[in-house]
C-alpha cells in the first residue's frame, strides 16, 4: 500500500492537538448563545442558533479523551458535522488548519507538516452515539412495560411437544389452550 | 347513501369507512396526478411505453382501492380509462396529442368527482362529464366521436379485440358480479336528464373550457373570483385533507392501541386460568400416592408449561407492538401538529396546477402552441403569499403567449422549435421564494423600446440614450406602457406589468426581467416566504426562556411555595414545579424558594397542571422551528423557537408534562375499552402499496384478534418476516419495486417461512395468476373490491362453510 493521504481539520481540545477527517466537517462555525437542553443524554450540551437553524452542540471531551469538556459558551469555535442529515456542532478550543496529511501506517493518526502525529478522531461516531443516546432516553419515558417482559420471555421454548404453537386460526382451533 | 355504503358498513364503522375513503381520496389524488404528469411527459421527457405502461399501472390500483372503499363509479371510471389505455399498449390506437389531452382532463375531471364524492349533487354531473370525455376513448379506436358510450358493453367488446396474449386485466366472475353492481349505481349521474347535464356543462360548472376564470375542476382555487384575500384566507382543501388524514391516522392509530390493550386483557385472564391449573396441580401432587398419579400430573404441568410458554411470547410480542404503534401515534400526533402550523403555508403545486390551466386556455384563445414546464412543485410559502402572486404570474403567462411567443411557422424559420416553452421554477433561497417565469420567445428588443420611449413621447431623447438597458427594460414595469400597441383580449386588459410589480412589491418582494432578442425573457419574482406564526406563553426557569403553546395555556397565577393543589382545596389541579419535570438537579436550584411563585396553568385533554416557574414573561408571537432528529426523540419539547437576540428557546410539548405529571393516569384512561376478542389468532403481516387497503385489511384482521403489522411493498414485507415470526402473510400482487409472487417465492425458499399461509388479494385475478397461486400453495386468493366476508371464507372456509 502507498502513502495514504488524508485531508483532515486539525483542532485543538483541552490541551491536545487532535485531527477529523475533513468530509465529516461541513463548516467551522461561532457559537452563540448556547441554550441547556433539560432532560438530554450527558454528551449532548445544548443548542444554538445557526442562521435562523437550531443546531444541537455535542460535547466534544468525550472523542477525544473519554471525559467530558467544558461547558460549550457563547463564541467558541466548533466543527459543524452534518451526518445523514442529523446536523451537529463540535465544540473545540482552537481550530489549527486544514490540510492534506500523511497518514500513520496504523491509520490511528496523521502526520502534521512539523512530523509529529496527530490522533485521527471521528466525529460520526460521536454523532451516532448522541442519536441513539437520544433516542434511548424517549425508550425509557415510554418504556416501562416493555422492560420487565422481553427479557426472559423471548427466549425459545424448552418443549416444543407440549404447548407448541401451531399457527392458529387454521384448523380450527383459534384459542390458547 | 347506496346499497353500497350498507355493504361497506358490515366490514367498516361508519368512521372507520369515512377515513378509509379520506385516505383513498388522497391516494386518488396522487394517483391521478401521477397520471396527469405521465401524459404529459409521454412522448417527451419519457418513452410513450413506459409512460403507458406507468398510467395503467397507477389506474389499476385506484380501481383497486376504490372498489373496496365502494367508490364503485371511480371503479368503473378507472375500468375505462385502463381500457383506453390498454389500445394504446397493444397498439390498437396510436399514442396522439388528442389522447394526451384527452388523458388529462378526464383525470382531471376524475379528480374533480372523487373531491365531489359526498355530494350527490355535485358528484353525479362531474362522473358523467368523465363518463362522456372517456366514451370516444373506450369505445372504439376509430376516431373520435361525441356519441355516447353504450353503457356497460365497451368492456366486453374492448376484451375481444384484445390479441389473446396480451396481458391486460381478465374480468374474473367475482369481480364481473362487482362490475354489475358497481353499473347499477352508475345509473345515478345517467339518471340526470342529459339536457340538464348539458346545460350545467355549458354554464362552466363542469367543464374546464376556454378561460381561467370559468374553469370549475378545481374550484375553491379559482384566481379572479374577487374577494379580498387580506380578510379571507382561502385553504387548500388537500391541505385541510392533510390535517383530516392526519386526525384519522390518529384515529386507527388510538384504534389499534385499543385492540392491542383488549389482547393484554385476554392474555392476561389466559395467564391467570393458567395459573389456576398450576395451583390446582400442586396440591394434587401432596396427594400423588401412586407413580401413574405422579406422571399424569406431570404431564398437566408440561401442558400448563406450555401454555404459559405461549402466553409469555404473545405478550412480549403485543407489547412490542404497543411500543411501535405508541411510537407511531406520537409521530403522528407531530404530524398533526405540523400540519397546523403549515395550514398558512402551502406548496407550488397548486398554484403551478392553476398556471397550467391558465396557460392552456390563454393557448387556446391565442392560438399559440406553447408548452408549461415547471420546477420545484415542492417549494413551501405562504398561502396569502400564494394566492396574491397568482394574478401577477397568470399575466406573465398571458404577456408571454402574447407578446413573447412567436407564432409557429416564424418559430420554425428562427430554427426554434413551432411548440414554444415556458418554464417556471419555484425555489426557496433563505427565507425567500424565487420564482422564474421564462419564455423562448422573441425576447424584447431594447433598442427599438427606446424608440418608442421617444415616440410616444415618456422620454427624451436624452433620457433614452442614457438609460442603460436594465433601465428601459424595468420601464416596462411603469404605468401604461405595452410593448405591443393593441389591447387583446389576452393581456392589453386587466393587470400590465406594473401592476404585476405594484402586486409583488405590496407582498414585500421584487421582480426582475431579464432578456436576450431573439432568446427569449426572464421574469425573476422574489418574494418572502412569510412565517409560520404562533402564539405562546413565555416564561423562565432555572435562567432559560421557555415557551408553551397558548392554546394550552388556560391561566397564570401566583401559588404558595407550599401548595400541591391551585386553587386550594379539592378540585384544585395538582401544583408542580416545573423544574422537576425537566429534571433540573434541585441543587442547582435558587434557594430558600420565594414564599409565592408564578405558575401556569395548563390544560391538556381534560386534565389540569400548575407548573410553577421563576419568572412569566407574557404571552409573544413565536415561530416555531423543528427541532431535529437529535432533538426531537426528547419526550418534553415540541419544537423550539428563536428569541429577538438570537437565543434558542425550547417549546414544551403540554401533552408530555402532563403524562410526566400523572403517570398512571395515562395508562389508565387507554384501558376503557370495549370487552376484549375471545381470543388471539397469531400475527399477520399485511403487504399492500395501497394505504387504504392496508387499513381496511388490518381492521378486518384485528378484529378477528390477528395483532397486525404492515408493509408497502415485498421488500419491506420480507425485511419485517426476518426479524418475526408471522402466522399469516396476506399480499397484493402488483407492488412497487417487489410484488406478490415474488415475495412469496422467496418466502417459499426460506424454511422458517416455506410453509406460513399466505393469502392473495388482488385486483388482477386471472386463470394464470390462480395456477401460480396454487403451485406457490397459497392458502387463498381474494379479487379486489375486498370484503370482510371474502376475507373470512378464505381464512376460516370450515367456519363460514358452516353458517
Amino acid at each position: 500500500m502507498g502513502v495514504d493521504l488524508k485531508n483532515v481539520i486539525v483542532f485543538a481540545l483541552g490541551g491536545a492537538r487532535h485531527a477529523a477527517e475533513l468530509r465529516w466537517v461541513r463548516e467551522v462555525v461561532t457559537l452563540g448563545f448556547v441554550t441547556e437542553i433539560p432532560t438530554a443524554p450527558p454528551g449532548l450540551t445544548g443548542a444554538f442558533n445557526l442562521r435562523g437553524n437550531l443546531v444541537p452542540v455535542l460535547d466534544t471531551g468525550v472523542l477525544v479523551g473519554g471525559r467530558p469538556g467544558p461547558s460549550p459558551r457563547q463564541g467558541d469555535g466548533a466543527l459543524l458535522i452534518e451526518l445523514d442529515g442529523v446536523m451537529a456542532a463540535l465544540r473545540v478550543d482552537k481550530v489549527d488548519e486544514v490540510a492534506t496529511l500523511q497518514q500513520t501506517p496504523d491509520g490511528t493518526g496523521v502526520i502534521d507538516s512539523r512530523g509529529r502525529v496527530v490522533p485521527l478522531v471521528d466525529p460520526s461516531t460521536l454523532v451516532r452515539r448522541a442519536v441513539a443516546d437520544s433516542l434511548a432516553v424517549r425508550g425509557d419515558a415510554d418504556g416501562e412495560l416493555a422492560l420487565d417482559l422481553t427479557a426472559d420471555s423471548m427466549r425459545p421454548t424448552r418443549d416444543p411437544t407440549t404447548g407448541a404453537k401451531t399457527p392458529p386460526g387454521f384448523d380450527g382451533d383459534t384459542t390458547l389452550g | 347513501m347506496t346499497s353500497g355504503d350498507r355493504d361497506l358498513l358490515v366490514d367498516f364503522d361508519p368512521e372507520e369507512l369515512a377515513l378509509l375513503r379520506q385516505l383513498f381520496r388522497d391516494e386518488a389524488h396522487d394517483a391521478l396526478e401521477q397520471v396527469t404528469a405521465r401524459a404529459q411527459s409521454a412522448g417527451l421527457a419519457e418513452a410513450v411505453a413506459d409512460a403507458v405502461n406507468e398510467m395503467m399501472r397507477v389506474t389499476h390500483t385506484l380501481k383497486g382501492s376504490a372498489g373496496t372503499v365502494g367508490l364503485d363509479d371511480v371503479v368503473d371510471l378507472a375500468h375505462k380509462l385502463e381500457g383506453a389505455l390498454a389500445a394504446v399498449r397493444s397498439g390498437q390506437r396510436p399514442w396522439s396529442n388528442a389522447f394526451a389531452e384527452a388523458v388529462v382532463e378526464i383525470a382531471d375531471g376524475m379528480r374533480a368527482y372523487v373531491d365531489a364524492f359526498g355530494d350527490p349533487a355535485r358528484a353525479a354531473p362531474l362522473a358523467a362529464r368523465v363518463h362522456e370525455l372517456l366514451a370516444p376513448w373506450s369505445e372504439s379506436r376509430r376516431s373520435p366521436s361525441p356519441t355516447p358510450p353504450p353503457p356497460f358493453g365497451a368492456p366486453a367488446s374492448r376484451s375481444r379485440r384484445r390479441p389473446a396474449t396480451e396481458p391486460v386485466p381478465e374480468l374474473d366472475p367475482d369481480d364481473g358480479e362487482d362490475r354489475a353492481a358497481s353499473s347499477r349505481s352508475i345509473m345515478l349521474p345517467g339518471a340526470l336528464p342529459p339536457s340538464l347535464a348539458a346545460d350545467l356543462m355549458s354554464d362552466g360548472i363542469v367543464a374546464d373550457e376556454v378561460d381561467a376564470s370559468a374553469s370549475t375542476s378545481m374550484p375553491v382555487i379559482d384566481a379572479s373570483t374577487g374577494y379580498d384575500a387580506r380578510t379571507l384566507l382561502r385553504v387548500e382543501p388537500e391541505r385541510i385533507d392533510e390535517l383530516m388524514s392526519a386526525a384519522g391516522e390518529l384515529l386507527f392509530d388510538r384504534n389499534r392501541i385499543e385492540r392491542r390493550v383488549q389482547l393484554l386483557r385476554t392474555l392476561t385472564r389466559d395467564l391467570g386460568r393458567a395459573r389456576q391449573a398450576l395451583r390446582d396441580d400442586t396440591g394434587g401432587v401432596r396427594a400423588a400416592t401412586t407413580e401413574t398419579q405422579r406422571a399424569a400430573i406431570e404431564d398437566r404441568l408440561h401442558t400448563v408449561e406450555g401454555q404459559i410458554a405461549a402466553l409469555t411470547t404473545q405478550l412480549a410480542q403485543t407489547t412490542a407492538a404497543l411500543l411501535d404503534e405508541t411510537e407511531a401515534m406520537r409521530r403522528n400526533l407531530g404530524e398533526l401538529q405540523r400540519g397546523l402550523t403549515r395550514v398558512r403555508m402551502q406548496t407550488a403545486r397548486a398554484l403551478f396546477a392553476q398556471l397550467a390551466r391558465a396557460l392552456r386556455a390563454a393557448a387556446r384563445t391565442a392560438g399559440a402552441k406553447v408548452e408549461l414546464r415547471t420546477r420545484g412543485e415542492d417549494t413551501e410559502f405562504d398561502k396569502a403569499v400564494a394566492e396574491r402572486v397568482t394574478d401577477p404570474l397568470i399575466q406573465l403567462l398571458r404577456n408571454a403567449v402574447v407578446h413573447g411567443i412567436e407564432p409557429p411557422a416564424e418559430r420554425v424559420l428562427r430554427g426554434k422549435s413551432a411548440t414554444g416553452t415556458i418554464r417556471v421554477h419555484a425555489r426557496q433561497e433563505g427565507n425567500l421564494v424565487v420564482i422564474e417565469v421564462a419564455d423562448d420567445g422573441r425576447g424584447v428588443d431594447v433598442k427599438k423600446l427606446r424608440e418608442r420611449f421617444v415616440e410616444s413621447g415618456r422620454w427624451s431623447r436624452a433620457r433614452a440614450e442614457l438609460a442603460s438597458d436594465d433601465d428601459v427594460l424595468h420601464a416596462l414595469f411603469d404605468p401604461g406602457v405595452s410593448s405591443r400597441d393593441e389591447a387583446d383580449e389576452l393581456s392589453g386588459r386587466g393587470i400590465g406589468l406594473d401592476l404585476v410589480r405594484e402586486t409583488i412589491a405590496r407582498l414585500g418582494g421584487e421582480v426582475r426581467m431579464t432578456s436576450t432578442p431573439g432568446r427569449g425573457t426572464t421574469f425573476t419574482l422574489r418574494l418572502p416566504v412569510s412565517t409560520a406564526v404562533s402564539q405562546a406563553m413565555l416564561f423562565k426557569v432555572h435562567g432559560q426562556v421557555y415557551a408553551l403553546p397558548n392554546t394550552q395555556v388556560v391561566d397564570t397565577a401566583f401559588v404558595e411555595a407550599s401548595a400541591t393543589t391551585w386553587p386550594p382545596g379539592p378540585g384544585g389541579a395538582p401544583v408542580v414545579r416545573l423544574e422537576h419535570l425537566l429534571a433540573i438537579p434541585s441543587a442547582t436550584l435558587p434557594e430558600p424558594a420565594p414564599a409565592r411563585r408564578p405558575a401556569v396553568v395548563l390544560a391538556y385533554a381534560d386534565q389540569r397542571l400548575v407548573c410553577t416557574v421563576d419568572k412569566v414573561v407574557g404571552p409573544r408571537e413565536i415561530v416555531v422551528k423543528q427541532l431535529g432528529p437529535l432533538l426531537s426523540p426528547l419526550p418534553l419539547f415540541a419544537g423550539a423557537t428563536i428569541s429577538g437576540s438570537g437565543k434558542v428557546q425550547l417549546i414544551l410539548d403540554p401533552a408530555a408534562l402532563v403524562r410526566a405529571a400523572y403517570p398512571e393516569r395515562a395508562l389508565a384512561s387507554a384501558t376503557a375499552t370495549d370487552p376484549a376478542p375471545e381470543a388471539l389468532a397469531g400475527r399477520a403481516l399485511v403487504v399492500d402499496d395501497s394505504r387504504a387497503i392496508r387499513e381496511a385489511l388490518t381492521s378486518m384482521l384485528a378484529r378477528e384478534g390477528w395483532i397486525v403489522d404492515v408493509a408497502e411493498d415485498g421488500t419491506r414485507a420480507l425485511a419485517l418476516v426476518d426479524q418475526l415470526p408471522y402466522d399469516l402473510i396476506v399480499t397484493d400482487l402488483e407492488m412497487p419495486r417487489m410484488g406478490g409472487f415474488e415475495l412469496i417465492d422467496r418466502l417459499r425458499a426460506e424454511p422458517r417461512t416455506r410453509t406460513t399461509p399466505v393469502v392473495i388479494v388482488s385486483s388482477r385475478v386471472t386463470p394464470d395468476t390462480r395456477r401460480r397461486a396454487r403451485e406457490l400453495a397459497v392458502k387463498g386468493l381474494i379479487a379486489k373490491p375486498l370484503t370482510r366476508r371474502k376475507l373470512l371464507e378464505v381464512l376460516y372456509p370450515t367456519e363460514t362453510g358452516k353458517t
